[in-house]
């Protein structure tokens, strides 16, 4: 669509105001915007040479940048072929700029408008690459995603090592790929500014914190410039007495603190070996996870499908900031297609890292591998997503090693966190994944299990887990193949994405076929969770084969795409509405709530574990009767044991007196109500306190 | 004049939102529309290489192979040369169980873009499945090296290769995968199947080592103890394995998994191993 002058020219400024960075401009130009380049666009494949300095590039056409065709404001039109409907898909590119002393620059900091993909080429060696798959390029491979609207304009923002850079002429080459042959435009300009050691450092992304343990933490950060790392903490930001400087020059900077103590508050700052750049502030603070058993309260944020980087995404965050404000988070998963379209750095930038500085700066993101994160991550583990997160692979944040980023698990207190690749690593049974999952499950002894992955067991939104076809088939293979291992070992609570709506099901075990399958034995408990409505759901203590797990789909943290029913009938929670959810977890009681971007919850549902007993029924044979009040007395006076304490608390005040016999004798003899639950049927404390059952007492 | 054009405009489109209840939100589709768009496209503008390389690609998804295949074709035939089109073609002849041809196909891709992962990938399974298991083993290994981060399913893959082209040579195979952990470190899937591997080689403290890192990074024990035990016994060290198994169970006793299949299972392996050293005990006293 095109916009009338007026409109255009207050588009530009907004744009503008949104692509501006916080970068000083002090650096010196090396190659400004608008410079004369050398092209070729004709659709004949140049020799392989044709990145090298030595290339014979005089017989390209010269023209000034922008390059392009298509949107107007090209001041170089370059052609594409006889045919609009097929145009070539790469086009190539040269200039040149002179320098006296590399040696003079710690970065270079290049802008790069490009439409839709491209490769940079400094001197004949790679040194970017944008919206373009990982691996191999050739001529006929497409941009990962189609660029439009304002992202023509976009100037994606990166910082290249001076190591390239020789005395004299330096070429630049650049190779531009569409997303297909029809695509209407194509747009090429680029600046680069050279780093000196007078300019100053600035940081284009973070700091963020990743891979947090009991006893470690990594901090990254990204500057405009080559620098060192270095990484203060301390217990208060005055005191940062433990200083770690990483050896060598970075711009995308990693540095890991290990041998912390756990369940610790630190302040930091991040900085090179000068200066902090960013801290030490109130703002710069994490706590090393705590090791099990903890008391204290746990906050997980979950999104899914968040990545879209628009009023979406932001009305989820701030709806969750708002309801988290005097809780704080402990904990962040994303749960994939977590920057659209293609998962590139820049789309990251936008709807990761400039959405949630804050939270980032805090405690770290848990992510996994969405579809369209999958666009630019190739299956050897090569792509923005694995370059900018810093994920366990050898046990680090606890549970086992599983040797890749992809897949892996981490303990925070009580809970164990299992994150699964849905997208790209095999989900046969004794595949890689499969196999670590089972070995890691049979090893970690914490209380709750939550496991998250992109592809959803059970859907009927915009993903259909009955069409055996969806995501190639994704869909039933972690149905199949992964829930039997999660249910063998007590899973508790299963997070995934890629439908765009909201789906919960009830508590759940051995539902592995389609939706027809479902039969009332699968349904352990099919009331909605609610303490509210019909009670949590409730387990036994610790983590318990085939007591049943709560799956949710949660893909719309960033955009909604289905339209009820959503009739699954193993999900009779269905909305489709924006939102995220949110899980607090203490002790024996997990509570979770879907959030609305509009600041409601619209479900709840709670899971409670604890040993099974019957309120009132002192000696656990299954009845309240005379002998029970007889046995809360002769605990009370005659020094009598019991393993199951709660029992014996017949009017549920958290103490055992004079008061629970009368209770129990009232309701038998003078009609009075019956005890509160779990009554008369066996079950686990609803309001659990400092009154415990050691082991079940139900007959 | 213009900005009532504009609020018309505004507060026709929100309208026509509530009225069909569709929230503003509305994203990119199922896979169904998409197929259609990807028609009314290909409609349009039937010679576009490109329109039915995407439409192979929503097909593939689907599981449409037959439809995949001819869009695949056509892409080609409208660009000859097309990588991702004669890659697609021979992932696609895996997938309809023609291994020989898919990698008769990979091969040639690779003879001008030897480096290109898709089809290193197609080619070294398509060899394996086809029997030619030393192109096979090749290809992996090719794959692996080209690798920055392989994942430790491209060494289990490997290690098939190399078991069928080379069956009996354990050192061969373990070499492989001993390779896989120096790149990716105490990859748990690769550590177990070596643990098995040197089992098998009858390299028992080799395989015990390796149970033993297992086993110190878990917080559950029971699982490595029982087959820490069940070496043991293959190592005619009876009285460790005796001991082992009993701590074992000590540990299965307290854990509340009364109806787990594998802790039954654990708990039956190393009730068979306490029987079997007390035995071998007393036939020794």
């Amino acid at each position: 669509m095109k916009l009338r002058r007026p409109l255009r020219c207050v588009a530009f400024l907004l744009l503008a105001l949104c692509t501006w960075s916080p970068i000083a401009t002090a650096e010196e130009t090396l190659l400004p915007f608008g410079s004369s380049w050398r092209y070729l666009d004709d659709g004949v494949i140049p020799p392989a040479n044709w990145i090298d300095s030595a290339f014979d590039d005089t017989s390209w056409q010269v023209g000034p940048a922008q390059l392009g065709y298509g949107d107007g404001d090209e001041a170089t039109v370059i052609g594409f072929g006889p045919d609009p409907d097929d145009k070539p898909i790469t086009a190539y590119f040269r200039t040149s700029f002179s320098i006296v002393d590399p040696a003079a620059y710690d970065g270079i900091t290049m802008r790069l408008i490009r439409d839709d993909g491209a490769v940079i080429y400094l001197n004949g060696i790679e040194v970017f690459r944008s919206n373009l798959p990982a691996g191999p390029i050739t001529t006929t491979t497409l941009a990962a995603s189609t660029i439009s609207g304002s992202e023509e304009d976009t100037q994606n923002l990166a910082v290249l090592s001076p190591n390239s850079l020789v005395s004299g002429s330096n070429v630049i080459a650049v190779e531009l790929h569409q997303r297909d042959s029809e695509s209407s435009d194509l747009s090429l300009d680029l600046e680069l500014r050279g780093h000196t050691a007078s300019d100053p450092i600035e940081i284009l992304r973070g700091p963020y914190l990743q891979r947090i343990g009991n006893d470690r933490a990594v901090f990254r950060w990204r500057t405009n410039a080559f620098t060192s790392s270095r990484v203060g903490i301390g217990t208060s930001p005055t005191n940062l007495d433990t200083i770690t400087q990483r050896p060598g020059l970075f711009s995308d900077h990693e540095v890991e603190i290990t041998g912390l103590p756990p369940g610790t508050s630190f302040s930091y700052a991040i900085g090179d070996a000068i200066q902090w750049l960013s801290g030490p502030d109130a703002e710069h603070r994490f706590s090393t996870y705590p090791p099990a058993p903890t008391s204290d309260p746990i906050r997980v944020w979950a999104i899914g499908d968040s990545g879209t980087a628009d009023a979406n995404a932001t009305a989820v965050r701030d709806a969750y900031l708002a309801f988290s404000a005097s809780e704080g988070t402990d904990l962040w998963l994303m749960l994939g297609d977590n920057a659209y379209d293609a998962g590139t750095d820049n789309e990251y930038q936008a709807a990761v890292f400039d959405m949630f500085p804050g939270l980032l700066k805090q405690g770290a993101v848990w992510p996994t591998l969405g579809n369209h994160d999958g666009r630019t991550a190739s299956l050897t583990g090569e792509g923005p997503y694995f370059d900018m997160f810093t994920l366990p692979t050898a046990g680090e944040s606890g549970g086992l090693a599983s040797g890749t980023e992809a897949y892996y698990s981490f303990d925070y207190a009580n809970v164990h966190f299992v994150c699964l690749d849905s997208e790209g690593s095999s989900l046969s049974v004794g595949g890689a994944m499969l196999t670590w999952l089972d070995a890691d499950l049979a090893s970690t002894d914490r209380e709750w299990i939550i496991a998250f992955w992109h592809h959803p067991p059970y859907s009927d939104g915009s993903h259909d887990s009955d069409d055996p076809t969806d995501s190639s088939g994704r869909l039933f293979a972690v149905r199949e193949n992964v829930l039997p291992i999660l249910e063998e070992y007590g899973a508790d609570l299963i997070l995934c994405g890629h439908s765009h709506s909201y789906e919960r099901s009830m508590l759940l075990n051995g539902h592995h076929g389609v939706s027809s399958t479902l039969t009332s034995s699968m349904i352990l408990d099919g009331g909605d969770g609610d303490p509210a409505g019909d009670g949590p759901y409730q387990k036994p203590a610790e983590t318990t084969p085939y007591a049943g797990a709560v799956y949710v789909v949660a893909g719309s943290s960033g955009k909604v795409d289905d339209s009820p029913p959503l009739s699954h009938p193993a999900l009779p929670i269905g909305l489709a509405q924006l939102g995220s959810v949110v899980l607090d977890i203490q002790g024996p009681r997990l509570d979770a709530r879907f959030l609305r971007s509009n600041g409601t919850v619209t479900d709840t549902f709670s899971i409670i574990k604890g040993s099974f007993f019957i309120r009132g029924d002192a000696n656990g044979d299954g009845a309240l009767d005379v002998a029970d009040p007889i046995t809360m007395i002769d605990y009370l006076f005659q020094g009598a044991s019991t393993d199951c304490e709660v029992a014996l608390d017949a009017n549920d005040d958290e103490s055992i007196n004079i008061a629970d016999p009368i209770a129990v004798l009232s309701t038998l003899f003078s009609g009075a109500s019956l005890p509160p639950a779990p009554h008369p049927t066996c079950g686990v404390d609803p309001t659990p306190g400092l009154l415990v059952c050691a082991s079940p007492s139900c007959p | 004049m213009q900005h009532w054009i504009l609020a018309t405009l505004t507060c026709f489109v929100l309208i026509c939102f509530v009225l069909i209840g569709v929230d503003p939100a509305y994203g990119h589709g199922s896979l169904h529309e998409r197929l259609k768009r990807a028609d009314k496209k290909i409609s349009a503008s039937p010679n576009r290489s490109e329109l039915y390389l995407n439409r192979a690609r929503l097909h593939r998804e689907h599981g449409d192979l037959s439809k995949a295949h001819h869009d695949l074709d056509r892409a080609l035939s409208l660009a000859p040369g097309c990588l991702e089109a004669s890659v697609g073609i021979a992932d696609l002849c895996m997938a309809l169980d023609v291994p020989e041809i898919a990698a008769a196909i990979a091969w040639s891709i690779l003879q001008k873009n030897p480096e290109n992962e898709g089809a290193l990938l197609v080619f070294s399974r398509a060899s394996l499945s086809a029997r030619r298991y030393e192109d096979a083993l090749h290809g992996f290994d090719r794959l692996i090296a080209l690798a920055r981060r392989p994942s430790p399913d491209l060494y289990l893959e490997r290690l098939r290769a190399c078991q069928l082209a080379h069956p009996g040579d354990l050192d061969l195979a373990i070499d492989g995968l001993e390779r896989g952990l120096a790149r990716l470190g105490t990859a748990v899937a690769l550590v177990l199947t070596i643990v098995e591997l040197e089992t098998q080689a009858a390299r028992y403290d080799a395989a015990l080592r390796r149970l033993a890192f297992v086993e110190s990074r878990a917080n559950r024990k029971a699982r490595w103890r029982v087959q820490r035990a069940e070496i043991l016994v293959r190592a005619r060290r009876v009285e460790e394995a005796h001991s082992c198994a009993r701590a074992a169970l000590e540990e299965l006793a307290v854990l509340r998994r009364s109806k787990s299949g594998a802790r039954l299972d654990l708990v039956r392996r190393a009730k068979q191993i306490l029987q079997r050293t007390t035995n071998g005990s007393q036939e020794k006293q």
